[in-house]
């Protein structure tokens, strides 16, 4: 087991309009595990995760990703280095069907305007690899039978699973989870649990913001507990359950 | 009759170039690029200057280079002026502006355009224009009726070539990433995509388009002023754009012919309204609004609604599943396996 | 330095025409969340309203005037009931609203037209008599003008401050779901708004009209620029904010057309709107509706 940190996030801070989200806030992801990240409402998780994934700014701190720096990177450019997240609020492309949205994620040379208008034959071969796999992962999924479905009319639980499998097109080395879990029924937690452990054997890192504590338990080796803006504690579930200030935080 | 026939095919193709544009950047992008108006404009004006030659006698258009350039150069520089103008604009508009204020900082730079151009009648005619617009491939043909004919061939060959490029670019991977942008702004660009550069190519292209529009629709006339590319254009444009089918270019074809020929040219025919001009105007354009709320209300996809992405599902990618890493049992079509999902992922 | 207090005196009188303008279409855009640009002709029209009652019907000068903008105020009161409201409601994309606000612009334009001609028509109010106030020469007209203007501003602040409903209209402004918890009938707060706002507007097309020789339908459709560089200038739904940037606007035109070219005031209002809007798009002054902060959690 490799202890190599994939992401450092170093002394971050953010404020907007007088109100400190995140404060002087550190975080060492260590490659190929699955850590969590929890804490009350407000503590600024999603602050944090945003600062990361380059959806914010932060004014303080520096993050440094698979070695490289990322702190000011704007959000596409951080996700093509391989961090990929995902919403609390279902991001799909609504008018879209599902396979689009997965065909979507990947890099593809028919992106590129020349190629797209007159070198069709390149990219046409390209895309029937892309369906190949995209049809794969639905139904790795159970989503393959929706996959002309408009992308709007899953519901929330699917949505969810879209989004993971979407990212997953994107060939990420990290994911980040923003409450994957929220509004999910129970068996499809179950589910998702399952997939993302199995995905984390192939080498995948996850950061995983949650609520549902027991789905971090069963999750996570390593726990961030945040709350007003700094990290209050980190490690196992089972020693956070007894540090005091940490059950002060979720108490007060 | 021919004669008047071909007179509409004509404009048909030409608003047909145009309101394509607005559909790569209306309808395709979600952009609220109002302002699209300013590249027909500019295209026609870019026509113009690098066709129409010295005019000894008029003193309002002395002040070209003096070049008459000879068919096709004018179109394509006048399409390339619409493109720069497009990346102007875009640049400009682009970065941070969404929505309202999309909509506004366009609209304030084609209002300031026209303003400029009418307060400065020396620079390219103010608001009495410019006449004697050169006719593209004259020496081809002598007669009038032949004249036209040879228009409207030059005006179909360009609008199908304009068509053909729109389909290439909606249904690429281009374009799926142009949709995907429309759709989720955030969620696009945490998969790796830059949606600055998607909507500054759209604008660039629906520049270059509707340059082609206007420098053909002032070649035609041979003649140009501020009227075709003001604010009232617009609305027609998106009118056919949103009663076609917004996203479908077929659609978009249609919805030109509806609302363009069908009424714009209809309707002078209705007895009552030849009489009257204004109340022809009138009518025409309670019309197009009527049409308008009428299928936002009740349709707003369209006549012909923006088409999924499709692909068949072979049957042969069946026993491909075998290789999952989740170790599917077999199943022998696709019919029991979609079964076996249902119940494990019911949700 | 005739030319600039001559300006200046001129400026003023623009800025109190677009004061009450840009006030009017601020709090509709505040309130309702609405770009209404149709509101340029319903502006024009209340000016040929009056025409019409004034000097067709024969009516008293001020009997003409308030049934034109009571007309107006009714009128787009209509408008936001049952042509944007059931929209609102079905959630339809703000463009299509914008598209259908701007169609209705467009053919309102055209039916004025088919009532009316494409004639010039004149309405004025007061004499020509010019006073000359410390080098600015304003006539009686325009004097009148800018009175009407400080009347309307005077009386909207005590109606927003000092009034229930102008209270209520903050709430909506703010948070319209909770506005309604708390009891307030939003829907009836919207259309009151409206037709507050369409009064404002009917008073702004009278007093562009009677500022101008003559109008025509045109008169209306160009001023659709300075409103607008006003509202974002002072900020969106900030009518405090609309009054300030009037003033700046209309004096820097007039400075503009005084000394550059006569087609410049547009101009000029339109190069404020577009910096406004890339550099400092919220405007001098917070609006009505107070930003909420950043994300939380």
């Amino acid at each position: 087991m490799t202890s190599d940190a994939i992401l450092e996030v170093d002394e971050v801070s953010c404020a907007f309009g007088g109100v400190q989200a995140v404060d002087h806030a550190s975080l060492k992801i260590d490659r190929g595990s699955i850590t969590g990240l929890i804490g009350p409402n407000g503590a600024g998780k999603s602050t944090m995760v945003n600062i990361i994934s380059g959806h914010t700014k932060g004014q303080e701190g520096r993050i440094v990703f698979a070695g490289r720096e990322t702190t000011g990177l704007a959000s596409y450019q951080v996700a093509r280095l391989g961090l990929i997240r995902t919403f609390q609020l279902s991001s799909e492309f609504p008018n879209m069907t599902l396979l689009e949205n997965m065909l979507v994620a990947p890099r593809q040379v028919g992106t590129k305007f020349w190629n797209a208008m007159f070198r069709k034959s390149v990219w046409n071969r390209q895309e029937y690899e892309l369906l190949e796999r995209a049809r794969h992962l639905l139904v790795e999924f159970g989503l393959f039978k929706l996959a002309d479905e408009y992308a709007g009319n899953l519901s929330g639980g699917q949505k969810r699973l879209l989004e993971i499998a979407r990212a997953l097109m994107a060939d990420p080395t990290m994911l980040v989870l923003d409450e994957p879990m929220a509004g999910v029924s129970s068996v499809l937690i179950d589910r998702l649990v399952d997939h993302i452990l199995e995905l984390n054997k192939t080498g995948l890192t996850f950061l995983v913001i949650e609520h549902d504590l027991e789905v971090v338990d069963r999750l996570c080796e390593n726990v961030y507990v945040m709350a007003q803006g700094s990290v209050l504690a980190y490690g196992p579930m089972g020693e956070l359950r007894q540090n005091e200030s940490v059950l002060e935080a979720y108490l007060d | 009759m021919t004669a008047f026939l071909i007179t509409i095919g004509i404009y048909f193709f030409i608003d047909l170039i145009l309101v394509l544009s607005a559909n790569l950047q209306l309808g395709l992008m979600g952009m609220a690029n109002l302002g699209f108006v300013l590249f027909l404009g500019i295209g026609a004006y870019a026509a113009t200057i690098f066709s129409i030659g010295p005019e000894p006698a008029n003193s309002l258009q002395q002040y070209f280079f003096g070049v008459s350039l000879p068919f096709p150069l004018p179109i394509i520089l006048a399409v390339i002026c619409g493109m720069i103008g497009g990346l102007i604009v875009g640049m400009i508009s682009l970065y941070r502006m969404r929505g309202h204020y999309l909509a506004i900082i366009t609209l304030a730079i084609l209002t300031i355009c026209s303003t400029l151009v009418e307060g400065y009648p020396k620079f390219l005619g103010g608001s009495n224009g410019l006449t004697g617009i050169k006719q593209p491939l004259a020496s081809l043909s002598s007669s009038y009726n032949n004249y036209q004919l040879i228009f409207l061939a030059l005006s179909a060959v360009l609008c199908a070539a304009t068509f053909l490029f729109c389909q290439r670019f909606i249904h690429s991977p281009l374009g799926r990433m142009a949709k995907a942008v429309r759709e989720n702004e955030s969620a696009v660009t945490t998969l790796g995509i830059n949606p600055f550069r998607v909507r500054l190519l759209a604008t660039v292209c629906g520049g270059g388009m509707a340059a082609l529009s206007g420098a053909l629709l002032a070649e035609f006339v041979t003649a140009w002023g501020i009227a075709p590319w003001s604010f009232t254009e617009i609305f027609p444009a998106t009118a056919a754009m949103i009663i076609g089918g917004r996203g479908n270019n077929w659609g978009v074809a249609l919805g030109t012919f509806m609302t363009y020929v069908v009424v714009g040219q209809g309707l002078p025919f209705l007895p009552g309204i030849s009489a009257n001009p204004e109340l022809g105007y009138a009518i025409q354009w309670i019309i197009y609004g009527v049409a308008l709320v009428a299928f936002l209300w009740f349709r707003p996809s369209g006549l012909l609604p923006e088409q999924k992405g499709r692909w068949k599902h072979a049957p042969e990618f069946v026993p491909a599943m075998m290789s999952s890493t989740f170790d599917l049992p077999a199943v022998a079509t696709i019919a029991e396996q979609v079964a076996e999902e249902e119940v494990r992922f019911h949700d | 330095m005739n030319l600039f207090i001559e300006s200046t005196g001129f400026g003023i009188v623009v800025a109190s025409i677009l004061s009450i303008a840009a006030v009017g279409f601020t709090l509709q855009w505040g309130v309702t969340n609405i770009l209404n640009l149709a509101y340029v002709d319903f502006m024009i029209l209340t000016a040929y309203l009056d025409y019409s009652l004034s000097q067709v019907a024969g009516l008293d000068f001020w009997v003409s005037a308030i049934l034109s903008v009571l007309a107006v105020g009714g009128l787009s009161v209509a408008f936001n009931h049952f042509l944007i409201q059931p929209f609102v409601r079905r959630g339809i994309k703000f463009f299509y609203l914008l598209i259908i606000a701007f169609a209705t612009g467009t053919v309102l334009q055209y039916v004025i037209q088919a009532i009316w001609g494409s004639t010039f028509f004149n309405i004025s109010v007061g004499g020509n008599q010019s006073y000359n106030l410390g080098g600015m020469l304003l006539t009686e007209s325009q004097l009148i003008i800018i009175g009407m203007a400080l009347f309307v501003m005077v009386s909207l602040h005590l109606l927003l401050t000092r009034t229930d409903f102008g209270r209520s209209m903050r709430a909506v402004a703010i948070n319209p779901t909770l506005a309604q918890c708390s009891g307030i009938r939003t829907a009836v707060v919207l259309n009151a708004t409206w037709f507050l706002t369409g009064v404002l507007c009917g008073i702004s097309g009278l007093v562009l009209a009677f500022n101008t020789s003559t109008f025509d339908v045109n008169t209306g459709t160009v001023y659709i620029a300075p409103i607008l560089a006003a509202v974002v200038l002072g900020g969106i739904g900030s009518p405090y904010g609309a009054m300030l940037a009037a003033v700046i606007i209309g004096l820097i035109s007039e400075w503009a057309s005084a000394f550059i070219n006569p087609f410049f005031n547009v101009v000029v209002a339109l190069i404020v709107l577009v910096g406004v809007l890339l550099f400092r798009p919220e405007g001098l002054l917070r609006s009505l509706t107070t930003s909420s902060g950043g994300g939380t959690s």
